[in-house]
């Protein structure tokens, strides 16, 4: 199925990134409409689209706005997650440098919907292009009128800073951003209450990823039933932004409806796999996500195939990995990474992240021993649903996948001391 | 009320309450490290994680108010396997130091570990360390071994939300993470030593009390600091008559579970004196012939004043106003003192004593100079916060015959005619009327020293001796007949929620 | 040396300011500024950081030794950041940075000698499609090659 392209059409058009460009895509027409509804009719639409969020949980993104509580005697924000963090994730960088004000727009219409008058979006702070670009952004629109003390002339006030990170993967996950939005170290909270209540500056807050809010603009002025026609089910609609990266001729951003095939996504769109090599695994949605194994990968790109299959769309970055990869380099790759980014907060997560890196570090350098897989396989049930956020189980997942789906791999570490594909790592 | 059920019995339990202290309302005990009542709930360390009927995920006990309805396991085979792995995990980069921790014996971990026999742990890799954090003094009253933190972030939360003062933070991030001042600065607010009583393992221990002795050596009384106005709750820890250390105890309307530095190290006098038998002319004297000698002097026409110090009870207070004519308090001033109650208040005192209010209430007026008319005088005197200095032991009349209560061998012991070593606040029995009016009922904690007598006891022969009628020596005898505590026995006070109206 | 924002940056300090409902709110940037105006985050930066946003100076020093972007040793001229996470690996990250490494002569984690270069081993950059990834100060470069690389130590723009 060919669908015109909306959260990519910016992509490669000079100067794309402008007011004026925008404009004349028809910017600001999902602003201008959503002024004259009721906040209620605007999340009526959007739960309506089935639009689910774009950051890794795929939360259906109408009924989180409906969570924030209408009367409340606080301030109320909008706050875009722009920390785009996930290894293998590089899509939302798209949409920020080359189209920040259909971000604007969306969470301007955000806004509108629970009565805020304030949002900030929390860009990575290795994004400096991206921040440079949606600064000037945000203050043409000021400029303009699409924000500020009289949007488009309606009276109301909606303004939107934004708000550079410091380099914490962990300020990806919503509550770890929120207490890094406030100042303070990005340890997340615990939940209940969920940032519908209780959120940016203890006030109610709508958080939402980068994408998700820019498909918000599109389904406001095309409707709901337009976005739900894109998609293999109710459940899985509009379009998504797949990133592409690793053994891969044409790495890369692309648009495709959700439900997208991922080896047709790989083979026709990518160009397939270079040097004559073939696919060992594809990461479907980010180092979070379990590995698909070559024999998996003839499957819809959608939440619910992907979930039902033990692993997850996540934020759509599908990472291919050749077969002149060893998979237990690559998993202790991702242990280092989680061990690194853990905030400290949890027993398990502080510590099991740890051990397991040493125990992988170990079995990668030849020094494995009998009892470590069962031992890892441990140490990863003791760190999923046990924690305050899911960097625990985020870790702890892949980990599980990769030795159970490649056994044979890390048996050969252990029993020969060596990588059975170049002899050590180490 | 709320009715849940808990591990499969029908429990009613308050409104508001928290799973852990729901769960401790009825019996059942939940561990916890990182939760602590007096601090906001972080849910860090996962111990308390309990089952829930209906949510598939564990939840934290301590984050989870109770409701309606609820059905909660405490120790299903879910929930034990759980406490499995975070144990695991807490140990397996805490060093085996028990046996020269100080911690050893009132150790969280160490109890909970010894209540469940974990398997042996899997552990072969090298253990974390922080070699700069590892053994130091971080302030004046606390010493920092960090290898042994188990990251529960009380300290800090105590520095944050009690104390107010904020020295101590999380340093770097996850495996690496540290618990530190900025820049060297020492933790040193006045409440720093508090920071060592909650943290649940030996991670931040006393430094005045490293190595000194091994806590099951010590014997615990429940008392309250006498060393200012506020009459904080305490536990008086001795051994072999010795006062080792105090502790705070909660008491959520004066000192919730806190204690200042400034009282819970001020106790070295309560093992000093040097007096123990009665003096006469200098000379040691048996009871009965000074108190005799003293019942004589008393009998006649001489005009008595007795001049005491705020470390009297209530019940001695009394007890003299019906030996003495006249009965006057030397108010003893001390820099302002302050803990914070339950409610989150300060509770100030600038008084050194613990019972200035008590004498207020007793109708004895303070102390400014020695009435030209008094004959006899009956001067006590406390080791803390000092002893009289030769300057005020002159000012005493010259032709004034002086009866001391003191345990000190100084200028008044050398002026006095007669020397009666007393008790000391921690050897007797008595209630106090803290700063603030709440009044307390006070046991001795440790046996009096051999030689030495109480005023009660004393003061009764006393009386007898002089053909008057004594409701004594017992102290709530003597308590009933204070007409400002009328209608209050010692049962009504352990609640320590008696407020004396001014 | 106390640290003081020179006064012509005055406007900047309180437009962070009010872009946030607190005044905690503005120390994520601040900091931000700090390293722009000093290169980066010493004792007294913190100190003053602290006495300018009015909370403890542990609290700084906490935020600050949380996030990997705040510099609390003095970085190179030029602070090379190598990706060696799970694309940029599969494109030989883990070579280039052992190339760089043998190059200047330091590992990841430390400075020339001559305060020209300092180099950081990082995590997802997000940029994987021009993975092996670099940023050098600021600026993202990738793919990285060799003769990128030669290019990236001699100062040449890319």
């Amino acid at each position: 199925m060919i669908v015109e392209p909306i959260l990519t059409r910016a992509v490669g058009v000079e100067g794309g990134h402008l007011l004026s460009s925008y404009l004349e895509r028809g910017g600001y027409q999902g602003l201008k409409k959503a002024l004259s509804m009721t906040p209620d009719s605007i999340i009526d639409e959007v739960k309506r689209s089935g639009l689910r969020g774009r950051g890794g949980a795929g939360f259906p993104c109408g009924l989180k706005w409906s969570f924030v509580p209408k009367d409340h005697p606080k301030p109320k924000y909008v706050v875009c997650n722009a920390d785009e963090g996930e290894p293998g994730t590089f899509k939302d960088k798209v949409i920020l440098e080359c189209d920040p004000h259909m971000l604007l727009e969306g969470m301007a219409i955000a806004c509108l919907s629970i009565g805020a008058e304030a949002g900030y979006i929390y860009v990575r702070g290795e994004f400096v292009r991206a921040i440079k670009i949606l600064e000037k952004a945000v203050r043409e629109a000021r400029r303009d009128g699409y924000l500020g003390r009289n949007v488009m002339g309606s009276g109301k006030k909606i303004d939107i800073f934004v708000h550079s990170g410091a380099g914490a993967y962990i300020c990806g996950e919503e509550t770890g951003l929120l207490e890094s939005l406030a100042g303070h170290r990005g340890h997340p909270r615990l939940k209940p209450p969920f940032p519908a209540v209780v959120g940016a500056f203890d006030s109610p807050t709508i958080l939402n990823n980068v994408e998700t809010l820019a498909c918000v603009p599109h389904i406001i002025t095309r409707g709901a039933d337009w976005f739900t026609s894109i998609g293999p089910n109710p459940k899985n609609t509009g379009t998504k932004l797949f990133a592409v990266s690793g053994h891969v001729r044409k790495p890369g951003v692309y648009e495709l409806p959700m439900g997208y095939n991922l080896k047709d996504l790989i083979e026709k769109v990518c160009g397939g796999i270079p040097d004559g090599r073939s696919i060992k695994a594809v990461i479907p949605g980010g180092s979070s996500a379990p590995p698909l194994k070559p024999e998996e990968i003839d499957v819809s790109l959608d939440f619910d195939t992907l979930a039902a299959m033990g692993t997850m769309l996540g934020s759509g970055a599908v990472i291919v990995v050749d077969d002149s990869v060893c998979m237990v380099k690559l998993t202790q790759r991702i242990t280092r990474f989680y061990a690194h980014e853990s905030c400290g907060q949890c027993s398990p997560c502080r510590e099991g992240t740890h051990w397991l890196d040493l125990i992988m570090k170990r079995i990668e350098e030849g020094n494995g021993r009998e009892g470590d897989l069962e031992l890892i396989l441990d140490i990863c049930q003791g760190m999923m649903g046990t924690t305050i956020c899911v960097l625990s189980d985020a870790c702890a997942m892949p980990v599980k996948a990769f030795v159970e789906k490649y056994r044979d791999e890390f048996e050969a570490h252990i029993s020969r001391g060596r990588c059975p594909m170049r002899g050590t790592h180490g | 009320m709320v009715k849940l059920t808990m591990d499969g019995r029908d429990v009613e339990v308050r409104e508001g309450l928290n799973l852990i202290e729901a769960a401790r309302s009825v019996g059942i005990e939940i561990p916890y490290f990182c939760y602590h009542p007096g601090l906001r709930v972080v849910g860090q360390c996962r111990i308390c994680l309990v089952e829930i009927e209906g949510i598939p995920k564990l939840q934290a006990a301590c984050a989870t108010p109770v409701r309606e309805g609820m059905v909660v396991f405490t120790d299903n085979d879910r929930v034990r396997k759980l406490r499995s792995q975070v144990m695991e995990f807490l140990l397996i980069n805490h060093p085996l130091d028990c046996p020269i921790c100080d911690q050893a014996g009132e150790c969280d971990l160490q109890d909970f570990c010894e209540a469940h026999s974990f398997p042996k742990s899997r552990y072969t890799e090298a253990k974390r360390v922080n070699p700069k954090l590892e053994r130091r003094k971080i302030g004046p009253h606390v010493f920092q071994n960090m290898n042994r933190c188990i990251h529960c972030s009380r300290c800090i939360r105590f520095c944050e939300e009690i104390a107010g003062t904020g020295e101590l933070t999380f340093a770097e991030r996850g495996y690496k993470m540290v618990i530190d001042t900025h820049d060297g600065r020492p933790l040193e607010n006045p409440w720093s030593a508090c920071t060592a009583d909650i943290c649940p393992v030996g991670a931040l221990t006393v430094y005045d009390f490293r190595f000194h002795e091994r806590s099951w050596n010590l014997t615990s009384t429940p008392s309250i600091c006498p060393h200012c106005g506020n009459g904080c709750a305490i536990r008086l820890e001795h051994r072999s008559g010795s006062v080792k250390r105090f502790l705070p105890a909660a008491n959520p309307l004066i000192n919730h579970h806190w204690l200042c530095d400034f009282g819970r190290f001020s106790y070295d006098w309560m093992n000093g004196g040097d007096i123990f038998e009665p003096m006469q002319g200098g000379e040691p004297v048996p009871w009965t012939d000074a108190l005799k000698e003293i019942a004589g002097k008393l009998s006649s026409d001489n005009r008595t004043v007795a001049v005491i110090t705020p470390f009297q009870s209530c019940e001695e207070m009394a007890l003299l106003k019906t030996i003495a004519d006249t009965v006057m308090i030397r108010r003893a001033p001390g820099e302002e003192r302050k803990i914070k109650n339950e409610q989150g208040h300060w509770m100030v005192s600038h008084n050194a004593g613990p019972n200035t209010q008590g004498a207020a209430a007793l109708g004895i007026s303070l102390f400014d100079a020695y009435p030209a008319d008094a004959r006899v005088l009956f001067l006590s005197e406390n080791l803390f916060p000092a002893p009289l200095t030769e300057e005020e032991v002159r000012s005493i009349p010259s032709d004034a015959f002086v009866i001391a209560e003191t345990r000190h061998r100084g200028p008044l012991a050398k002026r006095a005619d007669i020397v009666l070593p007393g008790h000391l606040f921690h050897e007797k029995e008595g209630t106090y009327l803290n700063d603030h009016r709440i009044l307390q009922h006070v046991r001795p904690s440790i046996q009096p020293a051999a030689g030495t007598r109480g005023l009660l006891s004393y003061g009764s022969e006393i009386l007898a001796g002089m053909g008057k009628e004594c409701p004594g020596p017992a102290a709530e005898a003597i308590f009933q007949t204070i007409e400002a505590f009328q209608g209050l026995t010692y049962a009504d006070l352990p609640s320590r929620l008696e407020k004396i109206r001014g | 040396m106390k640290r003081h924002f020179p006064p012509e940056m005055e406007s900047d300090v309180q437009e962070i300011f009010s872009r946030y409902p607190t005044r905690e709110g503005a120390l994520l940037p601040l900091l931000h500024l700090a390293q722009k105006t000093w290169s980066y985050i010493d004792r007294e930066t913190m100190d003053y950081l602290a006495e300018l946003v009015g909370i403890p100076p542990a609290k700084v020093y906490g935020v600050a030794s949380f996030y990997t972007m705040y510099h609390r040793k003095k970085p190179g001229k030029t602070h090379i950041r190598v990706c060696t996470n799970i694309s940029c690996m599969l494109k030989g990250a883990d070579n280039l940075l052992a190339a760089l490494e043998t190059q200047l002569g330091i590992r990841a984690g430390e400075t020339t000698a001559d305060g020209r270069f300092s180099l950081e081993e990082a995590e997802c950059l997000g940029a994987c499609d021009r993975a092996p990834v670099f940023m050098v100060n600021d600026d993202y470069e990738g793919p990285v090659d060799h003769l990128l690389l030669a290019k990236i130590l001699s100062g040449e723009p890319s």
